[in-house]
């Protein structure tokens, strides 16, 4: 089979980096093959997939070549290299442009000029092939999370390119989500023969689907086998269940619910039904359940945040909760700052602000160097770390958790179940809700299915 | 249903234009009262929700009754003197002529809200799209983020309340800590334009001429209203030039004149203001006759 794409001796460094990125990667891609690029956070998978069209690399120091059907792509115009090689970002929020989905599907194609007519042509089909017709008129405010990821892909569709490059395209979905995207993905491949390279960190969800695994490591690329039995995510709910007896049940109740009720509309139906449980002290507790099912209204009934219909809530102890998004706990510039005029509100001097957070700091594992670091430098998982150290500061003895493993990698899920289980070695109760069964396994204790408005132990 | 919603958006542009310009510059009150009487059938029989309509209707009256007392005391002209307050004299007619300046705010006012309930960016993108390329494109991309900048400050305050920082009471306080949220929230989008704007070279802006796709077709029933609207503008500009429906707040309120141009002005008036209710009207009997032949 004729070779799509070469790279070739490239090494890459950020303008502002002090060491290379990629060392001397070498990599070949058949045409219509589909690559998953393997790699833990910050190995390198991402900068690779943006150098290899001038278009989307970042500014840096490049060395070696990148042949498109054996013509190096720093010959071919912008417009060629937009038009051939589509790239898709981990974050839809970034890629989505325009306010509409019309709009969104237009602009890359009106951005080189093509007639009106063959737009509209071609959005007619995109939106046929994608099943998003019913989209097109919708604000792009108004999508989920999946929806917008798939809007992007269609984006990149449009211009018909030759190579497809996605960067962790399922960070930011559940578990459904992920499939339904990565099965549109596959059909892509399949029907047009578009040669797909997909950065990953779930390898062992997603491997089955992919003719290679590439795995990269310290900025360099190896073949790995494909040996990946698949079957995506643990489905089996029964283990779930059975992590209850192990459950506390000698322990004082840390979250009593009782016959819980909430609806948001009057005429709408009750998305919380007569929720009752008992969650001990020092628990971690897993909530889990399909997309829509209650879950966050469940959390935020317990923040109070939501006032419930009916029923009672009793929380022992001080209550503080962590939003799907963590950067969202924090107001100003660095962590350190933050938690220093956090610690000055409750009402801690100086000296004491600083020697709570040294020794939260220290049980966490926050760095100077991420204390310090601006809070949109750093890592989802630091950021996550940080999150908690603050929630640890406020007090809580309930700690809530929404979503907490978006966007982790599978070590970074690994530390944060440890630190869940040290939190509850110190009488603290962590509940957190989940569409990730493997991180419920391996973090909690006790846990939960919310289905038709009611929770299954 | 939204019948008005489908014209061209230049079509919408030229009629909202003119029923502007008529509802703000002629000072017959009896337009003034078809204008604002227009605006609220508009937005009754497009299904604008009635608690809502009547939010307007109260805080509109409320208005016309305020402004009418205001202008008693900024104007002093009028024959029928209520009474003197500081040697100046507070008269009915300036209350008179403050009424019919209110009513010309309100209903003004209640067509802009028809007005949004009717055009979207869309609209504005269209219209711009071929002329303007790259300051639709800006107008759109301001258009997706401010949802996003305020969905992100909701969220970020709601955090910091479930963190317990506004535990202490003092407004000063809370003040300080929401113009943390709103900066910290400010920095984050700023952050994200940035990134957006990356995506935007990455996907080919500013390399060529652009194109637009977001064009809308005109219609016959563009051209249609267009000369309705044309029409009746001329004819009511005639009238308003032979002064026929000339109307004069002072001495005392009276037609300053009621000529042969008077019918067929108003005539033309109420064509304009009722002809958006109208169009929904007609286009809600088409829609059910429709339902009835196909039964």
């Amino acid at each position: 089979m004729a070779k799509k794409l070469q790279i070739e001796g490239l090494s890459y460094r950020y303008a502002l980096g002090g060491r290379n990125v990629l060392a001397n990667v070498n990599l070949e891609l058949e045409a219509g093959e589909k690559v998953l690029l393997a790699g833990s956070s910050g190995s390198g998978k991402s900068t690779l997939l943006r150098v290899i069209s001038p278009v989307t690399m970042p500014r840096g120091e490049i060395s070696g070549k990148v042949l498109l059907d054996g013509t190096d792509v720093k010959t071919l115009s912008r417009v060629e290299c937009i038009s051939k090689i589509a790239y898709v970002s981990q974050n839809p929020e970034t890629q989505i442009v325009v306010d509409t989905v019309f709009g969104e599907l237009a602009f890359s194609c009106e951005n080189i000029g093509v007639a009106k007519k063959e737009v509209r042509r071609r959005i007619a089909w995109t939106a046929t092939y994608f099943g998003i017709e019913h989209l097109l008129k919708r604000r792009v405010s108004e999508l989920s999370g999946g929806q917008k990821q798939i809007v992007s892909l269609a984006a990149a569709i449009m211009l018909k390119p030759e190579v497809l490059l996605l960067d962790e395209p399922t960070t930011y979905l559940d578990p459904v989500a992920a499939v339904r995207f990565l099965d549109l993905v596959d059909r892509i491949n399949r029907d047009f023969g578009i040669t797909v390279v997909v950065a990953e960190h779930r390898v062992s969800e997603f491997a089955n689907r992919f003719d290679r695994v590439v795995k990269v490591e310290n900025g360099s690329v190896s073949d790995v086998a494909n040996d990946s039995a698949g079957g995506g995510a643990d489905i089996f709910y029964e283990r779930v269940f059975s992590l209850n007896d192990r459950k506390k049940s000698d322990s004082e109740p840390a979250v009593t619910v009782k016959n819980l009720m909430f609806r948001y509309d009057r005429n709408g139906q009750n998305v919380l039904d007569g929720v009752d449980i008992v969650i001990p002290k020092g628990s971690v507790f897993a909530l889990l359940g399909g997309n829509g099912c209650g879950k966050t209204t469940f959390l935020r009934c317990l923040t109070g945040e939501l006032k419930p219909q009916q029923g009672k809530i009793k929380i022992d102890g001080k209550l503080s909760a962590m939003t799907q998004n963590p950067l969202s706990m924090f107001i100003e510039e660095t962590v350190r700052k933050d938690l220093r005029f956090f610690m000055k509100k409750k009402g801690a001097s100086g000296k004491d602000a600083d020697e709570k957070i040294g020794e939260i700091a220290k049980k966490l594992e926050l760095t100077d160097a991420i204390l310090d670091s601006h809070i949109l430098d750093l890592s989802g998982g630091e950021v996550e770390r940080s999150a908690i150290a603050k929630l640890i500061l406020a007090g809580a003895d309930v700690m809530l958790f929404d979503e907490p493993t978006k966007g982790l990698d599978l070590e970074t899920k690994k530390k944060l179940a440890e630190l869940m289980q040290a939190l509850a070695s110190d009488g603290i109760t962590s509940v957190f809700v989940t569409h990730d069964i493997n991180f419920a396994l391996s973090a909690a204790d006790c846990a939960g299915v919310l289905s038709s408005g009611a929770i299954l132990e | 249903m939204h019948r008005f919603r489908t014209f061209h958006p230049i079509t919408k542009l030229a009629f909202f234009a003119v029923i502007f310009a008529i509802s703000m510059f002629t000072e017959n009150p009896a337009v003034r009262v078809m204008s604002l009487a227009g605006a609220i059938t508009a937005l009754a029989v497009s299904g604008t929700p009635f608690k809502r309509i009547l939010k307007f209707v109260g805080i509109g009256m409320i208005s016309v009754l305020l402004i009418g007392v205001m202008n008693c005391f900024i104007a002093h002209d009028g024959k029928t003197i209520l009474f003197d307050l500081l040697k100046l004299h507070i008269t009915l007619e300036a209350f008179y002529y403050g009424l019919s300046a209110g009513v010309m705010i309100v209903g003004v006012a209640m067509w802009c809200v028809f007005i949004t309930d009717e055009t979207d960016t869309d609209d504005l993108v269209m219209t711009l799209g071929k002329i303007l390329p790259f300051v639709s494109v800006v107008i759109t991309v301001t258009l997706r983020y401010i949802p996003e900048i305020i969905k992100k400050f909701r969220e970020t305050l709601s955090a910091q309340k479930m963190l317990g920082i506004f535990e202490k009471k003092g407004y000063f306080k809370r003040a300080l800590i929401i113009s943390k949220v709103f900066m910290s929230v400010t920095e984050r989008s700023v952050e994200n334009a940035m990134d957006t704007a990356s995506t935007m070279r990455a996907r080919g802006y500013g390399l060529v001429k652009r194109s637009s796709a977001r064009q809308k077709k005109w219609r016959e029933s563009d051209t249609d209203l267009t000369l309705v609207t044309a029409f009746c503008a001329a004819f009511i500009a005639i009238g308003e030039r032979t002064g026929d429906f000339g109307f004069a707040y002072y001495p005392s309120p009276a037609f300053v004149r009621f000529g042969l141009y008077a019918i067929p002005m108003i005539i033309a008036c109420a064509l304009l203001f009722f002809l958006p209710a109208g169009q929904v009207i007609d286009w809600r009997i088409r829609w059910q006759k429709s339902f009835r032949l196909k039964g």
